[in-house]
């Protein structure tokens, strides 16, 4: 292995374009990932504008993007953002920036790896994310227009009969790259951490990071192909004729339109483990990192992952309890939901654990760390109400499910995300971000998030169905205008916040202060490395000797941190690079 | 004791300052007053059930405020106690050995146990015994005891077949009303659900319940409204189903027995109007009228599937 080091590629196509370091396809991901984000972003704003003020334009985009419908958001167009909105959010901008990014920048760094195991495929995985990407591009200017069924994308709604434009096939072949894509990516990811680790570096030697990306590989590997299954089916559905989701009432030989809600959702909800599982590990590291302290019970978090990742399997129907399914099967999908109480319980138990009598550095990172704890608590707790049955007969497809929903997948990602961010640009980019700025991001950016999804939860439980742009068909629904309006400019408030967060980013990248190789003072074995790291990595492989979270070891006096790979008989001198 | 030592990041009261400032210089220009006067809890409660969710839903809350109470407070209170002080270390602890292990499970189980147990239980007691257990209509064609009602959602619309007075279902007397619900107050009434095109959801606010209409299946529904409920109430459609989806909304009226012998007494009249006004609702979406040819009524599955 050690003598197996490809020479640095030299021309712009091979260094930047079509790459093979895990290091350059990161970035890739990361940079499209923050464009969906933008992207996704202001059609949540156009969406919620379109709610709070009925009649009144989009300021200055909505005269540019609907003139035809004299600035407003139509009915049919807002059915199109919103499924757009929840499709480029979850697999445009979450998995790219967590799973593609920072499981790309992440993995082979802090397990002592050159690079992927298999760097062509992870190329690949990459260009097939990109064509994805053109697919759901291009689908917003077919004939009749996006698709607009909801990100769901329920038969026979998601059938040419009722969606005859090119919008929605465009979709499933988005999805189809996408799972190819994550597919591939997976893959890579299971054999490298599986292959790659440092000599020393047992499965218990490894930071939380990787436990939640190897584990979000797992679930990609196992359960993206049923989702990619199903689009391949409802493709054929749709261009030739086939009758898998189509209904026997409609005059049609029928299929069975609720065999997709089963494949989506036997998907869909180890997807939220998919997505949340890297935010739970990197903020696991993190919260050590910046307490000075180690993280507690690491065995423990570590196991409760595995845990909650096998339950993730088996709570699918959770989301069908109003479809007419058994009762017996729904009393079981509910006991089996309840049960992931447990291992949730055992990561605030450790997370609050770890910090406590903590020597706490409120850094950037730190505090999107911590706002992953505050707004995944909240979203873990809402859960309860739609995991019971009695209480999601009323609850669902409410807006208590919407604000649930994006406490746990929306705003817990995201900070696990802007926390990574912050965290890994030094070592990525080889430049600090502005602290303040940082600072200034993060409360800008918590309390409107928090404003605008627990008042999704009080507008749900007063009975606001969702997929609505306008409460003036309900008698019921008047009194819960104001309220919306309030979400609405919580909304924006948020939205505003993250103008700041593109600047810091951007004059960062150019003109922020060069990083030391460890600015954090961190023992995992990327921070051994010079910022950024050279291609290959590690020059020589290095031996590991400590855990990933040595911070106030007594036996070493004049630091309170050791490297992973430093020599346990001199504990705290350096080794090999440390500044 | 130890918080009062010391003060909260300075940076921290600063931005909460500005926050607070920014939303009450632009909050109250944003925010114009409605005439309708706010809510923030589910419409009244009319059936006999409803209470189950109510009072479910608030123990919920309580249990689950004292878990994210103290959270918060152990965020907050670790966020300004144990901030870094120059030359201190934290607590060189792991909580690796078994011990730790065994307290903190016993502890996640613990919070099961306290918090989603009694949930379960109420949960399963209400589905069982309540929500799901659905009157046994296999020897009843008179609707004296429960009210059988066939349900058939359209985009954008609901269906309502009453059996008449012969009563059975899909004969020349039955009784069809488009997006006008009514029943008697204080009966139970079952309910067959299905859909003539996509996937619909009868969400009955008011009682609680929610459930699919799905094409090419039956499903059922019931309730029973409390002896005061008689009143104008909505029917509203939960599940996406295209673009006009915010528009499916129906009326559901409770009516008092002298009201619903009367009404059910001019079936003849009732069900010439729904086809006026079938048409008339179809007229106005141009891709309606294509699948206007749609009988419709089954005879009454005693046993549906479930």
């Amino acid at each position: 292995m050690d003598d197996h080091i490809h020479p640095e590629p030299t021309s712009f196509i091979s260094k930047y374009i079509f790459s093979h370091d895990h290091k350059v396809i990161a970035k890739q991901f990361i940079f499209l990932g923050l464009f969906g984000l933008l992207f996704g972003g202001v059609m949540a704003m156009i969406i919620r504008w379109t709610i709070a003020y009925p009649g009144e334009p989009f300021p200055v985009l909505g005269k540019l993007l609907f003139s035809d419908t004299n600035g407003l958001l139509s009915n049919d167009r807002y059915a199109m953002f919103f499924t757009m909105h929840g499709t480029i959010m979850i697999f445009f901008a979450i998995t790219p920036i967590l799973i593609g990014g920072f499981g790309n920048f992440t993995i082979p760094l802090m397990i002592g790896a050159r690079d992927m195991a298999f760097p062509t495929l992870n190329m690949l995985s990459f260009w097939a994310y990109f064509v994805s990407v053109l697919f759901l591009a291009g689908s917003f200017f077919v004939p009749g227009g996006a698709s607009a069924g909801g990100w769901v994308a329920y038969p026979p709604l998601a059938s040419t009969q009722f969606q005859a434009g090119w919008g929605h096939t465009f979709w499933l072949f988005a999805i189809y790259f996408v799972g190819a894509s994550s597919t591939m990516g997976a893959i890579n990811y299971i054999t490298t951490v599986i292959r790659l680790r440092a000599p020393g570096m047992g499965w218990f030697d490894m930071p939380l990071t990787i436990w939640g990306l190897w584990l979000t590989a797992v679930l990609n590997a196992l359960f993206l192909p049923v989702l990619t299954g199903g689009a391949i089916l409802m493709i054929l559905d749709r261009v030739a004729g086939t009758h898998f989701y189509t209904a026997a009432s409609l005059g049609q030989k029928g299929g069975d339109p609720i065999l997709w809600q089963h494949l989506f959702w036997i998907f869909g909800h180890p997807e939220v483990y998919i997505l949340i599982l890297p935010a739970w590990g990197i903020v696991s590291d993190l919260l050590s990192f910046f307490s000075r302290k180690p993280a507690f019970g690491y065995r423990v978090t570590a196991c409760a992952m595995i845990a909650i990742t096998i339950l993730s399997a088996l709570v699918y129907g959770h989301h069908m309890f109003t479809t007419g399914m058994s009762p017996m099967l729904s009393e079981s999908f509910q006991i089996l939901t309840m049960i992931i109480s447990i291992p949730a319980a055992i990561f605030f138990e450790n997370w609050l654990h770890t910090i406590w009598h903590g020597q706490i550095r409120l850094a950037t990172p730190m505090l999107f760390s911590l706002g992953l704890v505050f707004v995944f608590g909240l979203g873990g707790l809402s859960g309860l109400y739609l995991g019971s049955i009695a209480t999601d007969l009323y609850l669902h497809d409410t807006y208590f499910v919407v604000g649930h929903f994006h406490l746990t997948m929306a705003a817990a990602v995201l900070f696990g995300s802007f926390a990574a961010i912050y965290f890994w640009f030094p070592k990525m980019f080889g430049r600090m971000m502005n602290d303040t700025l940082g600072k200034i991001h993060f409360w800008l950016s918590v309390v409107p998030l928090t404003a605008v999804f627990v008042g999704m939860l009080i507008v749900g439980y007063a009975g606001h169905h969702r997929r609505t742009p306008s409460l003036q068909a309900y008698e019921y629904l008047k009194p819960l205008q104001q309220m919306n309006v309030w979400i609405t400019v919580a909304a924006l408030s948020l939205g505003a916040a993250q103008v700041l967060f593109i600047i810091n980013f951007f004059m960062s990248l150019f003109a922020g202060p060069k990083a030391p190789n460890n600015p954090w003072g961190v023992g995992t074995l990327e921070w051994m490395l010079p910022s950024p790291p050279k291609y290959y990595n590690f020059e020589k492989i290095p031996n590991i000797y400590y855990g990933p979270h040595e911070y106030g070891n007594p036996s070493v006096k004049d630091r309170d941190w050791v490297g992973q790979w430093e020599d346990p008989k001199n504990p705290g001198s350096g080794g090999p690079n440390a500044h | 004791m130890r918080l009062l030592k010391f003060a909260p990041p300075a940076y921290l009261t600063k931005y909460a300052a500005w926050l607070t400032g920014i939303y009450l210089a632009f909050g109250h220009g944003i925010v114009s007053a409605e005439q309708v006067p706010a809510r923030y809890t589910p419409p009244t409660d009319i059936s006999v059930d409803g209470h189950l969710f109510d009072s479910l839903f608030i123990l919920v809350t309580w249990m689950i405020l004292g878990l994210f109470v103290a959270m918060t407070a152990i965020l907050i209170y670790s966020m300004i106690a144990f901030r870094q002080k120059p030359g201190k270390r934290a607590v060189y602890e792991k909580g690796d050995s078994k011990k730790d292990a065994v307290k903190s499970v016993a502890f996640a189980i613990a919070i099961f146990l306290g918090v989603d147990g009694p949930l379960l239980g109420f949960s399963h007691r209400d589905v069982i015994d309540n929500f799901w257990n659905f009157p046994n209509t296999k020897e009843i064609d008179n609707d004296k005891d429960v009210l059988r009602v066939e349900v058939l959602a359209q985009q954008w619309a609901w269906n309502f077949r009453y059996a008449g007075k012969d009563g059975k279902f899909n004969t020349a007397d039955d009784i069809v009303t488009l997006n006008d619900f009514r029943v008697p107050v204080g009966r139970k009434v079952l309910l067959q659900l299905t859909s003539k095109d996509v996937i619909h959801s009868m969400f009955l606010p008011n009682c609680r319940i929610k459930r699919d209409a799905n094409p090419g299946e039956i499903t059922r529904m019931w309730f029973q409204t409390k002896n005061d409920a008689v009143g104008d109430y909505q029917i509203a459609c939960a599940q996406m189903c295209g673009y006009a989806h915010y528009l499916m909304q129906g009326s559901f009226k409770v009516l008092s027995e002298q009201q619903w012998t009367d009404w059910y007494g001019e079936s003849a009249r009732i069900s010439e109007n729904w086809a006026t006004a079938q048409n008339e609702f179809e007229g106005k979406h141009a891709e309606l009228k294509a699948r206007n040819n749609y009988s419709w009524g089954w005879e009454w599955k005693s046993q549906p599937p479930q």
